[in-house]
Parts: structure tokens; C-alpha cells; sequence
């Protein structure tokens, strides 16, 4: 896996926060004018979260001590060289969230997604995109969503982390040819006068579906309004991002070569798993060197993901099927496999982010991490959602406090009883958007923030 | 946002309300009584029975019945007091182990919940289920664009997946729409009209051979090249000859004779060593293309044996990552043929790869020769592709400008006043792309957008193409608009075009075609003759096509192929041919029952297979040639028939090292019975794993656990039985007699016999799955509701619900009366008041 890339200078520069103007619109931009400038002199802040599906094996991924004096679970030693960059939160949980499956729609929501009557299904927004909504003024993607799936999935059956503030699921990408040309390939048009004119093509499409969409809607019920609506908010979005594009327009996409990066690499491919994953985590990390946006979701894998890892980890075993691993140890032993296999790809992120500095601190320092599953497999392979794996990285420069296990009260594991009742999911997200400079009373459950992790 | 959102549900909430009320005042006094029975008797039997596991402490199956009342017009209350009746008459409930109702107390709480369902029933005709706004989804999108533009052009293939809701991925209320989409679609429709409409001179049409002869005994692994522009022979010179043709190794040197390359079989990670390659092939135009390769097969002894294990040789192109064919070649060496694809290709600069695919390993020839044979040695038995030459043709038009073209740009006699001309343009393409008569205003916004465009380009072309992806971008095109139904009047007649179109998205996936919007126009669609006998020549198209690889790709799972690969060292025999060959046989033998209009019995059991010689040598019956798919009599020894035998079903229902009893069971709960169990409890383990080696309980031992915890238990009943009756098939549907640990093609002698006998609650037992077919076609009722039930789902794209029943009974009733004539079936559901009726 030795991969190179070559940064032009010019993104180097840009990707070191290092002043090329950058374009702000009054429609992005809703803040006083000095704010704005301050938004626009303040080095970037960042957020990632990355789902894993199934679960994991507990009894190798929770750490048997608590506190910032631990030793690394078996699970976490390949997150040696980060220990001080990441910490294990267990015990946690959303408070009223489906158990089971369901928990890949609800990760970053904290949604009760049969609450509302009449719905079978409602989500609510992503924590990421309450992010997205001020850290995505000043780029040119507001946020970036993959997923080895790839589109919205279904209902209970996400194949995106991400939803909307309606509750829509965001479609993610799982093309990495696709991904990449939308970040950094320049359109054809690169001539001024050619982007111009495409941009006032594209502006005037998007008026006169708006003008058809309102017809239409005069001759539709409520159920067909919903959808209307759903589709006005994306056509309002898209046209967002060629207001984004115009602002853009002067300012080139950023250069990085391809050498190395296997944007071939198929998704679906279970015996190519590790180049696809890596590839992944690469665009994730290059979209953040060069600024492309600051807010990021990727879906390693969509629940009940039901492959081999044979190539990688020599047994033929399915992955979901280990998850009722019904407390057998040999079972177990292999789900601990693949989640070292994923956390392996994850290392290889970690690593790529802090090798980049930016005004002294690493990119990894200004950019707060969350990996984990809205699923927990419990001591005896049942679909639990509580005590959820969880992981939380980076930030250090941001006033994170890391490098401790974080442990609270927790339904099947005898070590932590004595512990503090679990705050609800939602604070770990408030405290991120705290330190994230993003300004929210709450979000979802939350009751406060978790103090811990902020330094004193 | 939010606040706007939960408005409208408020006021459904009241609607319902308000006609739940008009019924109770309707029917006072029997609607007192129940009220009455139910306190008196019912919850006092429901206390005493259910709510034991069924109340506030437990909820098993996630019901809870201390909760439900009398009013079955509550929230989902309906569905629960008739799976509550459907239970209890079927004698599953209470359990067995449990004290049981008298027949009276039976009879009491039966009829009583039947009256109240009957109430539901009549109420909910005014408020039945409405066909929300639907999104073509990914397949309807490609087919539209196919038909409404006429351009050989993936369209669509960059767009995410589709959500599924009830099985199926046309349902309007699941298929969301995010930003990213509307992105995809927006650059989705320039790209189309980009190449629909041309301007300029017809791109020059280039022709590349590349033959197999060498240029002497030195260029080992080079080729010699030759250029034909046009058919005029033109040396590329050396350097460009070679890249252009160059395989390292190339094929047998033995075998080499008359200007042949022969190609060994390779898998699709292999890009070197027997692979014909045009590297760095540059396509100068975005367009169609066509490859072509001669070639011819053969074993190194001779020509392809009659019978073989592993047939003819598989010729597999691929171009920028795509493949563009796939094709048995069973010309023989005397009369090698050509074999082409015609394909679309974007001006890119990439590698054309010819490849001999064929996904086995030296080991399964020698365990099925038995022999340790060498596969350097130029004997050993596997089939060579004997390519003679290849070469790539394009770009191809059948006209300048293109039929796309000249299709939305006609010819007119106001072609010189733009802005007239644009009126009609705009006009005939809104009136396509809108599926429906287009007004006035609409136009004028198009030609506003028109004006604006002209503005600022050239020439009339590039203008024009502005209001056109507008079209494809706007809503009217993107979903299928059905003007909604007044609340308070219930369901409404839809006019003819919105008829138009749901039959045409029912039969094709697609838009209308120039005979629908005819009759439409005339208004005569709706007269029950003209229906039927659309429905004839529709599926008479080749275009109903989409309905079988839809409905069946989904009903029967015939996608889900691929997403669990049977493990490669388990099931030797399992490769990329076999799996489109498991598919093709589901699409196959549905189209079958649909063009001959056959008993959908045969769904169950089947006297026939349609087959293609892969799946036939899989299937271990002799005397099937060629790729294609074919009827093929069955006899008792193949044992085959029917879905529960198909290679397609098996696969998908097992996790890929082995059978999966209980996902079988449930697939066939699903999909054939109409009676789904409900998801296992959230925190129900799993049996633990066959460890490797020692272990060799047989699957139904370790099963036997489901079936004696009480959780378990009550589904696991009537899961497991119908899973067992499979095991004769393994993970890959391949016929087995005996349990394999280490390989399907060579079990170890101690494996244990498969045993696929089983008992269903009712006490009926099977030795085998030909015993288990005759208990379901005994109970053939079921599997014809619930084919009705999917088929309807489908039709509508959304999901059924408790006033749709009548409708269903009604599908069944006269299906059966029919003598179970799939087509008779179809019409009857056009026929619908569902179907007609917003």
C-alpha cells in the first residue's frame, strides 16, 4: 500500500490555511460582515464520522480500565500510535432509538423513527449536517457523503449517515471516480466566459423548474405535497451549489494527482474491500487537505452487510451472521478480526491526517472524529441499542481532552456498574458542535455536555 | 420547515376521524353492541390468554393486546385484531403448552373481531389507500430516456440506488429525493441532450483491426497491427501497432495455427498473461461504438466435447471498466464467426480488454477428472478462444444528424422564425417528456427560458438545449403527476393520460409509446376492451420485458444475486456465468408463464425448466446447447421445477457457506404464503457456528434449539419445517444427497446424509420438497393471494393496505376461476377500481 500523492504547491498553500480569498456569499454566509471575516482569517474546524456495521465484538473492543491511565483494548492496539489522539467512549447509547438495524438510521440523528403517527418512518436531521450548515459556509462542498452502499438505502436500511434538516436521506457516494471528479476535476468549461454561461443556464433550468413545481403543486393532495416539497428542497440546495460554483468560479479546483489513489477500485468488490475502503478514507482526508469541505460521513459498510473477508482475515465466515455470534468465543474472536480490519483502514486515515500540519497543529488536531455503530451485539449476539462502540478522535487543538477510556453505567458488561448513569448520545454530539464553534442550544436528546472530554 | 411538515398529517388525522364518526352514527345499534360483547367477553378471553406475553410486561412478536380496544378504526388496530383472528383460527395461538381457548370462547372472539373488520372494512372504502407521487426510479428513468430521446446511452447509471418499501422499488411514498440526486439528475440531462442534439459535421467514422499474425518468430508476444481507416489498410508503425495489441506470454504457443491467438481461460483480476489488449485506446468522440472479434473454440484435443463439465470457451470484452459482452463462442474451428457488440462509449482514453472469462480453477478440472493433471501441459482439458482478429468501429451514425436529432429538431416550415419553431419544439417534447397534454403557460415559461438563452449563445441548437433540460429536470418529468383526489370525495377517476401512464410504467418501466397517447387522446382508454387489449400487444412487446426482470427481479430476489457469492473453495462450481444463468432461468421461466400465458401453478411445481446450457450442465441435464434460455421438459431425476428447485431462489437464501433453513422458510412465508413471521425479538441470539473440521452436526440439529425456547418457538414452528424441505439443494442450489463440509464437488465420506423431511403445524408431513410442492399447491389459495397481493403492489407502487383486501379476494377469485392464467391476472388488476382511481 505504498501511495504517494502530489500536491500541487499552490493547494499545499491552500490546504495550510494559508490566505487565497476566499469567496463568500451573502447567501452563504447569513453573518454580520465582521464575523464573516473573522470565519474567513480563523483556521478551519473540522468534523468526520465513520459507521461501522453489525456491531463489534465487546469483549475485545471495550477496555478493562477506565480513566486516561488505561491499556488499550486488544481491538484498539492498532490504534497504537493515536492513543493520545482518540478515546473510547462506552456505556452510551441513544435513549429512544429501535434496537436492531435500525440503528445505522438513527447513529447521527438519535430519531424514534416510528414516532410520528401515521408515518411508518420519520428521521430527523444528522448531527453532521447541523455542522454542515455553518462549517460548509466557507467551502466549496457544504459536506461530503459516502457510503460503500451508495445512495439513500431504505427505511431501517440506511445507506447514508447523513439526512437532511426535513429528515431526507442524503444520498451518498460510492463511486470513487465520482467523488473525485466532483472535488477536484475542473468541468470542461474552463474558459471564464464558458462557466459563465453555464452557470446562468444551469440558474435558469433550476427557475423554471420551480415555476413547473409550483403549478404542479396546485393540483396536488397533501401525501403529494410532501414529495414536492422533499424535491423543492433539493432543487433550493443545488441551486445553492451554483451559487457556490459562481463564488467559486475563480478560484481552481484543487490539483492532486491520481498516482496512487485507485479510483477503479469497485465498490461491490468483497475481495477488493481494503483498496476500496483506503481509497475512501483517501478522498475523505484529500477533501480536507485542500479544503474542499469540512464536514464528512462515511458508511464503511451498511447494517447487515453480510460478506466474507476471506482474502483478508482467511476465514469464509459472513460478517452479519458472526454478529449473532450467540456468545460462542471462536465467533467473537473472528468479529474482533474484522473490526481490527476496519480500524486498520481507519489507522491508515488517522495516520494521512496527522501527517498534514496546518498553522502548527496537525489536520487531525482541528478535525473531530467519530467512528462507531448504532448497533450492539451484546454478550449474546442479540441487536441491542445500547452501549454502543464508540470512538471519538482528534481535536486536540480544538480543546478536546483525549486519550481516555470514558466509561459509564452499562446494561451486559460487570466491570462498569459502579460507574455514572450514561448521559444520552446526543451530548457527545453537543460537545462537538461546542468545540466545533457551532452555536446550538441542543441537539436531539441532548441534556448538557460531556465536561470530560474538554480540557480544563 | 418542521413545523410545516406535521401540518398536513394533523388534518388527515381529522379526516379520518370525521368519516369514522359519520360510520358509527350509520350503524348505532350493532356498533353498541359489539362495544358492549367486547367488555363483556373479549377483553376478559384477552386477559386471561394473551396478555400474559402480549401486555405491559411482555411483548412477544412486538404485540401488545392489553392496549387495543374496541375501535378497530384506531391506528393500525385493524391489522392487529385480523392477525390476532388469523392466528387464534389457525390454532397457533394460544400455545400449544398453554391453556386454550373453548370452542365457544373460539367462535366468540373470531366472530366478533370479523364484524368489527368488516365495519373497517366498509368505512375505509372512501379512505383507501392513495398512490403518492412517484419518482421514476432508477430503471423507469433509463428506460424513459431510452424511449423518449433514442439514444444508445446508459442514462442513469450514476444515479444512486432507489430506495424499497413493500418489496419493491417503485413505491412513491419511499422514493426520497436528497440534493445530491437533483445534482445527478441536472448533469444526467445535459449530458443527454448534449448528445441528442448535434451540431457541426458528422464525426469521422475510424475502423481498427488489430490481427493475430506475428511479424516473425522474434516478436514473441507482440502482434502486428494493422490500421484499417475506413477499410484503407494504413500502418500504425511499430510503436502504436504494439501498444495497440500486445499480450505478454499470449496464448498456447503449441496451439498457435493460421493466425490464431488462443487463449486460455482467465479470471477478471488477470490484465495480462492471455488478454488481448488495445492499450491506451482513444474513442474521439463520445458515441456509439461497435467491437468485433473472430474467433472460434475449441479443446486442445479437438473441438468442444458434447458433453462437458465446463462447455465452450466464454469470450468477455471489457472497455473503460465495462463490459460490453459476454458470449459463449461455440463456433467450431472450420467456421469461425464473428461475434460484436454495438455500445456507447464517452471520448476517453482507455484499455479495451478480450479475455477467455471463465471462473474455475485447475483444481476442480482435476477433481472432477479425478486425475492430477498439470495445467502447463497443452492437454490439459479446459476450452481455448481462438481469436483471428478484432477491431473497433465508430463513431456509428445511422444518419447525420442523428435520429435524436431530427426527433426533438423537426422539420418545419417555421424552422426560419426561431421563436415560433422553439414554441414547437418545446411544445411536442413537453408533451413527450410530461406524459400528458401540456398548457399554454407551461410553453411560454419554456420559451421565456428559450429567449433568455438565445441571448447568450451562438446558434439556435445550443439555445434550445436550455428549456429542454429543464424539461427532463422538472417535476412533471422526474415523477409520474397524478392531480390529486379532493379529501373529503375519496378516490378519483384518473383521466386517460394518467391512465396511460401507469399502465405503461406497470407493463414496460417506461413512458407511454405514440399508440397510449393516441388513445388517450381520443379518451376511449378507459373502455374495458381497449384496456384489455392494450394489455395484449403490450406485453406482446419486448419492452414487458422490464415487468418480468422488475417484479420478478424483486418478488423472487433475482437481484440480490451477487451481494452473497457462494464461497469459491465450498462451491467449486459457482462462478459470474452461473450467477447471470441462475437469474436468466428466474427471468426466464416467469416470461414463459407470461408469453404462453401458462398456470401460475407452475410457479409452485413445474413439469419444464427454461434453461440455458450453463444451468443445464449445472442441473446435470444433458442435450441443452447455446447460451441462450429455452423450455426444457423436466424429468423426475432432475429434480427441478418451480421456484423452490430454481438454482436463483436457493443461492439467495443461503448465507454463502452454507444453507440457510430458516431464511428459506421465511422466503417462502414471504413470498409464496403471504405470511411473513414477524422480525425475531431484538435480542434473540443466533446458533452458534458449525466450527471447522471436527464439528459435524448436521444444520437441523443445531436448529433444533429454535424449537424448544419458548421464544423461539411459536415462528420457528412454521419456519424451519418449509427450510428443511430445501436441504437437498445446497448454498449454491446445486442437488445434493449428502451434507458437504469441505467442497460440494467431493464431500468427505463422513458427512451426513441430508435429511429434508419436516412436519408443519398443522401436522401435514414430507419426506422431500416433491411432497412439500403437493402440500402447497393443496393449499394453493394462499400462494395465489399472495401472487396477487405482490403483483398489485407493483401495479399500484404502494403498499396494500387493510381496505385492499376486497380488491385482492376479488384478483384471486376470478385468477382461479381463470384457471390461473398469469395474463388473465394482469388484465383483471388493470381492470381495478385501485388501479384506475387516484
Amino acid at each position: 500500500m505504498n501511495k504517494s500523492w502530489h500536491l500541487s504547491r499552490r493547494t499545499f498553500l491552500r490546504g495550510a490555511g494559508v490566505a487565497i480569498g476566499l469567496p463568500l456569499l451573502e447567501a452563504m454566509a447569513p453573518l454580520g460582515r465582521r464575523a464573516r471575516a473573522a470565519e474567513a482569517n480563523s483556521p478551519p474546524r473540522r468534523m468526520a464520522c465513520f459507521y461501522v456495521p453489525n456491531g463489534v465484538a465487546n469483549v475485545e473492543w471495550i477496555p478493562a480500565a477506565d480513566g486516561d491511565d488505561y491499556d488499550l483494548s486488544p481491538t484498539h492496539q492498532v490504534l497504537k500510535p493515536f492513543q493520545d489522539d482518540f478515546s473510547v467512549i462506552s456505556g452510551i447509547c441513544h435513549q429512544n432509538v429501535e434496537p436492531g438495524h435500525a440503528g445505522g438510521d438513527t447513529f447521527l440523528t438519535a430519531a424514534n423513527l416510528g414516532a410520528t403517527p401515521g408515518f411508518d418512518y420519520k428521521n430527523t436531521i444528522s448531527v453532521d449536517q447541523v455542522a454542515a450548515e455553518v462549517l460548509g459556509r466557507a467551502t466549496r462542498f457544504p459536506s461530503l457523503e459516502l457510503s460503500r452502499k451508495g445512495g439513500a438505502g431504505a427505511a431501517r436500511k440506511t445507506n447514508t449517515m447523513s439526512f437532511s434538516r426535513e429528515g431526507v436521506p442524503l444520498a451518498a457516494e460510492n463511486n470513487p471516480r465520482l467523488v473525485f471528479e466532483r472535488l477536484f476535476q475542473e468541468s470542461n468549461a474552463t474558459a471564464r466566459d464558458e462557466a459563465q454561461r453555464r452557470i446562468a443556464q444551469e440558474r435558469s433550468i433550476l427557475d423554471m423548474v420551480q415555476q413547473s413545481a409550483k403549478s404542479l403543486e396546485r393540483r396536488l393532495g397533501r401525501g403529494d405535497q410532501r414529495k414536492l416539497d422533499e424535491y423543492l428542497t433539493a432543487v433550493r440546495a443545488v441551486e445553492k451549489q451554483v451559487d457556490r460554483s459562481e463564488a467559486w468560479m475563480n478560484v481552481p479546483k484543487p490539483h492532486v494527482d491520481t498516482e496512487g489513489l485507485n479510483l477503479e477500485v469497485e465498490s461491490g468488490s468483497h475481495n477488493d474491500l481494503r483498496d476500496y475502503l483506503r481509497t475512501m478514507f483517501d478522498l475523505m482526508f484529500l477533501a480536507f487537505q485542500t479544503d474542499a469541505t469540512r464536514v464528512g460521513t462515511f458508511q464503511l459498510d451498511c447494517e447487515v452487510a453480510n460478506h466474507p473477508f476471506t482474502p483478508f482475515l482467511g476465514f469464509n465466515d459472513a460478517y452479519h451472521g458472526l454478529s449473532h455470534h450467540g456468545g460462542d468465543p471462536e465467533t467473537l474472536k473472528k468479529l474482533a478480526q474484522i473490526d481490527r480490519f476496519h480500524l486498520e483502514q481507519f489507522a491508515h486515515f488517522l495516520t494521512r491526517m496527522k501527517g498534514v500540519g496546518e498553522d502548527g497543529d496537525s489536520l487531525l488536531d482541528r478535525t473531530l472524529i467519530v467512528y462507531g455503530s448504532g448497533m450492539n451485539n451484546g454478550a449474546t449476539g442479540g441487536h441491542y441499542a445500547t452501549n454502543l462502540p464508540l470512538l471519538f478522535a482528534g481535536g486536540r487543538a480544538l480543546g478536546v481532552q483525549q486519550g481516555q477510556h470514558l466509561a459509564f453505567r452499562q446494561a451486559d458488561h460487570e466491570n462498569f456498574n459502579d460507574r455514572p448513569a450514561a448521559p444520552p448520545l446526543s451530548n457527545l454530539f453537543t460537545t462537538m458542535l461546542e468545540h466545533l464553534d457551532v452555536p446550538v442550544d441542543s441537539f436531539a436528546e441532548s441534556t448538557g455536555r460531556i465536561s470530560e472530554l474538554s480540557k480544563l | 420547515m418542521r413545523q410545516n411538515a406535521t401540518m398536513p398529517l394533523v388534518m388527515l388525522a381529522v379526516v379520518v376521524v370525521a368519516s369514522a364518526l359519520s360510520l358509527h352514527a350509520a350503524e348505532p345499534a350493532a356498533e353498541a353492541s359489539d362495544a358492549a360483547t367486547f367488555e363483556r367477553t373479549i377483553r376478559p378471553l384477552l386477559t386471561a390468554h394473551c396478555t400474559g406475553c402480549h401486555g405491559a410486561k411482555k411483548q412477544e412478536a412486538g404485540l401488545r393486546v392489553d392496549q387495543l380496544g374496541d375501535d378497530m378504526l384506531a391506528e393500525k388496530s385493524a391489522a392487529r385484531w385480523h392477525e390476532i383472528m388469523d392466528r387464534v383460527n389457525l390454532g397457533e395461538m394460544p400455545p400449544k403448552d398453554r391453556p386454550q381457548l373453548s370452542r365457544a370462547q373460539l367462535t366468540q372472539l373470531t366472530e366478533w373481531i370479523h364484524r368489527g373488520l368488516k365495519r373497517v372494512e366498509a368505512a375505509s372504502q372512501t379512505a383507501s389507500g392513495e398512490v403518492v407521487l412517484r419518482r421514476l426510479n432508477r430503471a423507469e428513468y433509463a428506460n424513459t430516456i431510452r424511449d423518449l430521446i433514442g439514444i444508445n446511452y446508459p442514462a442513469g447509471k450514476n444515479l444512486p440506488e432507489d430506495p424499497a418499501a413493500f418489496g419493491f422499488d417503485n413505491v412513491g411514498s419511499a422514493l426520497s429525493l436528497s440534493p445530491l440526486q437533483m445534482e445527478k439528475y441536472l448533469r444526467e440531462a445535459r449530458r443527454i441532450i448534449d448528445l441528442a442534439i448535434v451540431t457541426g459535421e458528422q464525426p469521422t467514422r475510424e475502423l481498427l483491426r488489430v490481427e493475430a499474425e506475428r511479424r516473425g518468430p522474434e516478436d514473441r508476444g507482440y502482434y502486428y497491427a494493422k490500421d484499417l481507416r475506413l477499410g484503407k489498410p494504413n500502418d500504425l508503425g511499430d510503436e502504436r501497432g504494439r501498444k495497440l495489441a500486445w499480450t505478454l506470454g499470449g496464448g498456447r504457443e503449441e496451439l498457435k495455427t493460421e493466425g490464431f491467438e488462443h487463449l486460455a481461460p482467465v479470471d477478471k483480476t488477470e490484465f495480462r498473461t492471455n488478454v488481448l489488449r488495445a492499450i491506451d485506446f482513444t474513442y474521439p468522440h463520445a458515441g456509439e461504438y461497435i467491437v468485433r472479434v473472430r474467433a472460434y473454440g475449441h479443446y486442445p484435443a479437438g473441438p468442444i466435447p458434447d458433453h462437458t463439465h465446463f462447455g465452450p470457451p466464454r469470450l468477455n470484452i471489457t472497455s473503460d471498466g465495462v463490459r460490453l459482452l459476454a458470449s459463449d463462442v461455440d463456433a467450431p474451428r472450420e467456421a469461425p464467426r464473428v461475434y460484436e457488440t454495438r455500445f456507447h462509449s464517452e471520448a476517453v482514453r482507455t484499455t479495451v480488454f478480450i479475455r477467455n472469462r471463465y471462473d474455475y480453477s485447475p483444481n476442480w478440472i482435476n477433481e472432477v477428472v479425478g486425475e492430477n493433471l498439470n495445467f502447463r501441459q497443452p492437454d490439459f482439458p479446459q476450452p481455448y478462444l481462438a481469436v483471428d482478429w478484432y477491431e473497433i468501429d465508430g463513431p456509428i451514425y445511422d444518419a447525420w444528424p442523428p435520429a435524436s436529432h431530427a426527433r426533438i429538431l423537426f422539420p418545419s416550415p417555421h424552422r426560419d422564425d426561431e421563436e415560433v419553431y422553439a414554441r414547437e419544439v418545446l411544445q411536442a417534447f413537453a408533451r413527450r417528456a410530461y406524459r400528458r397534454p401540456v398548457e399554454a403557460e407551461e410553453i411560454d415559461r419554456l420559451v421565456a427560458g428559450f429567449r433568455r438563452s438565445r441571448t447568450v449563445c451562438d446558434s439556435f441548437e445550443q439555445a434550445i438545449k436550455t428549456p429542454l433540460v429543464a424539461i427532463l429536470c422538472s417535476p412533471d418529468f422526474l415523477f409520474l403527476s397524478e392531480s390529486s383526489r379532493d379529501a373529503e370525495d375519496g378516490p378519483r377517476p384518473m383521466n386517460d393520460h394518467e391512465l396511460a401512464s401507469r399502465l405503461s410504467y406497470f407493463l414496460w418501466s417506461s413512458m407511454p409509446d405514440e399508440e397510449l397517447f393516441g388513445l388517450a387522446e381520443k379518451g376511449v382508454l378507459r373502455d374495458e376492451r381497449v384496456l384489455s387489449e392494450q394489455v395484449t400487444r403490450m406485453l406482446a412487446d419486448a419492452k414487458s420485458r422490464a415487468l418480468v426482470e422488475n417484479f420478478v427481479g424483486q418478488w423472487l430476489g433475482a437481484r440480490q444475486l451477487g451481494q452473497v457469492v457462494p464461497d469459491e473453495k465450498l462451491y467449486r462450481r459457482y462462478d459470474e456465468h452461473l450467477e447471470e444463468s441462475m437469474a436468466g432461468e428466474m427471468y426466464g421461466f416467469f416470461a414463459e408463464l407470461l408469453h404462453n400465458d401458462l398456470s401460475v401453478l407452475n410457479l409452485l411445481d413445474s413439469d419444464f425448466a427454461v434453461l440455458n446450457a450453463r444451468l443445464a450442465r449445472f442441473y446435470n441435464i444433458d442435450g441443452v446447447r447455446g447460451d441462450h434460455f429455452r423450455r426444457v421438459e423436466l424429468a423426475a431425476e432432475h429434480h427441478r421445477g418451480g421456484v423452490l428447485a430454481q438454482a436463483g431462489m436457493l443461492t439467495v437464501t443461503s448465507n454463502g457457506t452454507r444453507t440457510s433453513p430458516v431464511q428459506r422458510g421465511v422466503w417462502i412465508l414471504e413470498n409464496l404464503l403471504g405470511d411473513p413471521p414477524p422480525p425475531p425479538p431484538p435480542n434473540a441470539g443466533e446458533i452458534p457456528p458449525k466450527v471447522d473440521g471436527a464439528d459435524r452436526t448436521t444444520l437441523r440439529e443445531r436448529l433444533a434449539i429454535h424449537r424448544t425456547a419458548s421464544a423461539c418457538a411459536a415462528c420457528h414452528a412454521k419456519i424451519d419445517p418449509l427450510g428443511f424441505a430445501l436441504e437437498n439443494y445446497d448454498a449454491s442450489g446445486f442437488y445434493r444427497t449428502q451434507e458437504s463440509s469441505r467442497s460440494q464437488i467431493n464431500p468427505h465420506p463422513r458427512d451426513p446424509a441430508v435429511d429434508a423431511s419436516g412436519r408443519l403445524p398443522d401436522g401435514r408431513e414430507f419426506e422431500n420438497v416433491e411432497q412439500l410442492k403437493q402440500i402447497l399447491l393443496e393449499d394453493k389459495q394462499k400462494f395465489l393471494t399472495c401472487l396477487c397481493e405482490k403483483l398489485l403492489t407493483y401495479a399500484l407502487g404502494r403498499g396494500l393496505e387493510y381496505s385492499d383486501r376486497a380488491t385482492v379476494e376479488q384478483l384471486r377469485e376470478s385468477l382461479e376461476g381463470d384457471g390461473d392464467h398469469l395474463r388473465g391476472l394482469i388484465t383483471n388488476i388493470v381492470q381495478t377500481r385501485a388501479f384506475q382511481t387516484k
